[in-house]
């Protein structure tokens, strides 16, 4: 070959391998040296925080499976006002489905907005029929919106769960961690068209609803304490009251009511009032108890050993203590047992008995009572009552010790004080109160309540003698009179506090009761305020409970101590 | 005339690295298609395979043509009809693929891009008529004068310099094939075949005299056709070249050389793997079997897949030299001059397209970019090499 052509040759090797350099230099560039500049670039193009369809909160039933709150689906209807290109047709259209005028429509459709909510949340027969119609730049977006089927049956109890998914009050406030869906919310790829990318979605948690809880409360029975207590508030023209239904032999509620209660479905029409009835009075509540304290002050003395069932004492009508003179209710001078302090209620008795007791053992008892501070129970918003102790020196006067032996100077909450008192019936053990029996996650797993045991307050025999004690009280009173069952129980009518003394006039009225003995299935409180027709609990709470505890013990079943004893007898002969 | 002596010669390392680089395209187009939304496209790379098949038979079956190359020389004039035809045809029957651009005839079967098949045209016809001579009164001392075999070509014609006629005679043939493409509006390809005849016309030996002619005229061409460009209705790629240069003035192109500069920047040095790539797989990267299917390669598989593949092209460009350095005839030296100097600058324009280096030309990436036509006109080329350099002996004294 020629030496020329071999030249050139050489010329075009050359400048093969440098423009083969230029390319490498430049690959080297972008690939190698600027590397974390394109890597960012990209993941900034294609990672964002993907939203992961949200599954629904979890659902409330009664002990019987029966649904007291639960989710529906329904529609928000959504306009990308840029992309609406006939807002005219559009409005027209949407106007009779939406029930909006198509003016109004057409206005807000014409927005500079560049998102607009139409309407939210419209039924699921809209929304599909919205969807059907396939109007440009209309979007029909599925939201859960939560349901009571029950209308305002347990309002309280239950609370409700706003647009936003979050639970308040109640149950729904208490457990709203547990109701809540577990959403997933996570940078993720998305591709060119924003949509998710399959294959990296996979082995992610995925998004799951939200636990299940199955209440203790008994649907039937909470209807029939509602309407009793509906039928006391207006029979006694009260301005409130309470009741709660427990079993003592487990401290889980089976009905708790309040007057005046809501719907928590339409719990914003509530949001108008001056104070919104949403939180739960018979957990939040506080009052001050009168003369079912004595059951408290009784027990403790008891069972400390300051006195013995058999012991006297004289009543001269008033005893003086800390530099205040108490008084009785009605004269009952004369010599006294310490069952006549329940049974004829008697405040002088029951300040000898705290003073007997002295106060370190008397408070030690009334916080092993659970006075004072939050009960625990998985309602939201309860409260710790107001028990003064003498190291709160600002506060506790040495009067307290005699005032407080008779629920005088102290305040609880309903739920504070049914607890006490389950304890005398419950052999001494007081538990922790609760509403919900057990939870069911997502994958069905059943996570029943774990019984709480807060104290051995006081004895089984000192139990069995104060519940004795109470049985006596109310047969002696006379007024019960529930064919067949025994009953034990304790009234009171409490002076409500005023700036400057006590209500001269109004008082709060309650009862707790329970049976039928000797194995006591329900404990009831019933609190009446400010009773019209009688300031008195014997003629106002009293009566309300026993009507209530006639229903109760035929709709739960409960039969007559004779037939149990017939039942009884029957066993012992097999 | 395939006899086991020609076979002897057969360059296997040049029909290797062809398969090799064949495969990283099937590869490679399977990948760019995983993340697509259309089931057609996924399935190309089967098409790609199935071509590169008849490819590789195309290659055996040039080496093993009884006839010498020189004999296709002599049908020059038949082979550029031919492309003028084509072409013309094009032009009127043409249908359009991309935007405004007609370049496909529709055989049916598959459709069919001239302007590919013009390229191996021009090596065959341009390549006659640069190599021919006038026959000179020297040839008749150069005849030995006692029965040596007569070939028909003559030794003098190798030191021969070609003169202003092959000059003019090849421009002119170059430049109504161009002319043809050009208007289809298709500059890029134009571009390859002015390229071809530039380095044909440098490897032909011609006198740097009119070499340095050519690139004064051709700058000032490019400089009124630019401008003539902007003027008529070639309006797509004055945009493309003009968003090259002003980086913004057309948000598209702007795209799409960030979405080939994210690709290829975020492979990294050992990419992120086979199918893997993010913003392949994703379908950010827009026409990725085509186009820019070096920055799918680049993203997947990374510096070191980029260099393998750069490697492959060298080792091709060097065989393909080798050939041109044992090869003593000016037509077989023109003939694979022509078709490395298409491969060559095929790769340098989509390599640099897609580094950002030059605008967005809409040339493929030989043996990788997805197309039948482009990997034909390949394959044809490296056969025609193939048979020169199996034959290279014979024209030896």
């Amino acid at each position: 070959m020629a030496e020329g052509p071999r030249r050139r040759l050489q010329l075009m090797s050359i400048l093969l391998i440098g423009l083969a350099l230029v390319l490498v230099a430049q690959l080297t560039q972008v690939q190698v040296v600027n590397h974390q500049f394109y890597d960012d670039w990209g993941r900034e193009q294609r990672e964002r925080i993907i939203a992961v369809a949200a599954p629904p909160r979890g659902v409330i039933r009664d002990r019987n499976g029966c649904l007291l709150a639960g989710n529906e689906v329904m529609y928000a209807i959504e306009a990308d006002t840029v992309y609406v290109v006939d807002v005219e047709g559009a409005a027209a259209q949407l106007a009779p489905l939406l029930h909006m005028p198509a003016s109004q429509i057409a206005r807000r459709l014409k927005s500079d907005a560049p998102w607009i909510q139409l309407a939210s949340p419209v039924p699921k027969e809209v929304g599909e029929r919205v969807a059907e119609l396939g109007l440009q730049g209309i979007t029909v977006c599925p939201l859960w919106v939560r349901r009571y089927p029950e209308g305002d049956l347990a309002s309280h109890l239950l609370g409700f769960c706003n647009a936003e998914g979050r639970g308040f009050y109640g149950v729904e406030g208490f457990h709203d961690g547990l109701l809540q869906p577990k959403k997933v919310d996570r940078a993720g790829p998305v591709d060119l068209t924003s949509d998710q990318v399959p294959w990296t979605v996979a082995p992610v948690m995925l998004p799951q609803a939200g636990d299940e809880l199955i209440l203790s409360i008994d649907r039937t029975v909470q209807a029939v304490v509602e309407e009793e207590l509906m039928r006391a508030v207006y029979q006694y023209q009260a301005t409130s009251g309470t009741i709660i239904v427990m079993d003592p032999r487990t401290f889980e509620v089976l009905a708790m009511a309040s007057l005046p209660d809501y719907a928590p479905g339409r719990y914003n029409e509530f949001y108008t009032f001056d104070r919104p009835p949403f939180d739960d009075p018979a957990v939040s509540k506080q009052y001050e108890p009168g003369s079912v304290f004595k059951v408290l002050t009784v027990a403790a003395a008891l069972d400390s050993g300051a006195v013995t069932p058999e012991m006297t004492y004289y009543d001269q009508g008033w005893i003086e203590v800390g530099g205040v003179v108490i008084w009785n209710a009605y004269d009952m001078v004369g010599q006294h047992d310490v069952a006549d302090i329940l049974i004829h209620s008697l405040n002088v008795g029951a300040a000898w008995l705290s003073t007997r007791m002295g106060r370190d053992s008397f408070y030690r008892y009334v916080m092993a009572f659970g006075i004072g501070r939050p009960t625990g129970i998985d309602v939201a918003g309860e409260a710790a009552g107001q028990l003064w102790l003498p190291e709160d020196y600002e506060h506790w006067h040495d009067s307290n010790l005699g005032t407080n032996a008779f629920g005088q100077g102290l305040a609880v909450t309903p739920i504070q004080m049914i607890a006490a008192v389950a304890t005398v019936a419950n052999g001494g053990v007081r538990l922790r109160p609760h509403v919900v029996g057990q939870r069911i996650g997502p994958d069905g797993a059943v996570t029943a309540y774990r019984t709480v045991v807060e104290a051995q307050v006081i004895s089984p025999e000192t139990a069995q003698i104060v519940t004795d004690m109470m049985e006596r009280a109310v047969e002696d009173a006379g007024r019960i009179g529930l064919e067949g069952y025994r009953i034990a129980g304790k009234s009171g009518t409490a002076q409500i506090p005023v700036p400057g003394g006590y209500d001269r006039e109004r008082t709060i009225t309650s009862f707790v009761g329970f049976g039928p003995l000797p194995d006591p299935q329900l404990i009831i409180l019933v609190k009446l305020d400010r009773p019209g027709t009688s300031s008195w609990a014997s003629e106002t709470a009293v009566p309300a409970f026993r009507q209530l505890a006639e229903r109760l013990f035929v709709v739960l079943g409960i039969p007559p101590d004779d037939s149990q004893m017939a039942q009884g007898a029957q066993a012992a002969v097999r | 005339m395939s006899t086991s002596r020609t076979w002897r010669h057969f360059d296997y390392v040049l029909l290797i690295v062809t398969i090799l680089l064949t495969v990283y395209g099937v590869l490679m187009i399977y990948s760019a298609n995983q993340g697509s939304l259309d089931p057609n496209l996924q399935e190309l790379w089967r098409r790609q395979a199935l071509f590169g098949a008849v490819g590789l038979g195309l290659i055996l079956l040039l080496a093993a043509f009884p006839r010498d190359y020189q004999w296709l020389g002599d049908f020059w004039w038949l082979a550029y009809f031919l492309a003028v035809v084509l072409l013309v045809l094009v032009l009127i029957y043409g249908q359009s693929q991309i935007g405004a651009v007609s370049g496909w005839i529709d055989l049916g079967i598959f459709r069919f891009q001239p302007s590919f098949l013009a390229m191996n045209l021009l090596v065959v016809s341009v390549g006659a008529v640069l190599s021919r001579r006038r026959k000179k009164k020297r040839r008749a001392s150069a005849v030995p004068l006692f029965g040596a075999p007569k070939t028909n070509l003559l030794l003098e014609d190798v030191a021969e310099r070609p003169g202003w006629l092959n000059y003019a005679g090849s421009i002119l043939m170059t430049l109504v094939l161009a002319g043809l493409i050009f208007v289809e509006p298709d500059m890029a390809t134009a571009a390859v075949l002015g390229f071809m005849w530039v380095v044909m016309l440098f490897e032909s030996g011609i006198s740097l005299r009119y070499l340095i002619l050519t690139v004064v005229v051709g700058v000032g061409m490019v400089y009124l056709l630019w401008h003539l460009a902007a003027l008529l209705e070639f309006s797509y790629m004055h945009d493309r070249v003009w968003g090259f240069i002003n980086p913004g003035s057309d948000s598209n192109v702007e795209y799409q050389l960030n979405q080939a500069a994210i690709a290829i920047g975020s492979g990294g040095l050992w990419g992120k793997g086979f199918a893997q790539g993010t913003q392949s797989q994703l379908r950010y990267l827009p026409v990725r079997h085509t186009d820019f299917i070096f920055a799918v390669l680049a993203e997947e598989l990374g510096f070191a897949g980029a260099v393998l593949l750069f490697l492959l092209y060298l080792v091709l460009f060097a065989r393909l030299l080798r050939i041109i350095l044992l090869t003593p005839d000016v037509y077989g030296r023109l003939l694979v001059a022509g078709t490395l100097a298409m491969i060559l600058f095929q790769v340098a324009i989509n390599v640099g397209m897609n580094l950002g280096m030059l605008p967005i030309a809409g040339l493929p990436l030989p043996f990788i970019s997805y197309g039948p036509a482009a990997l034909l006109t390949t394959m044809i080329g490296i056969g025609l090499a193939e048979n020169v350099v199996m034959r290279h002996r014979r024209t030896e004294v």
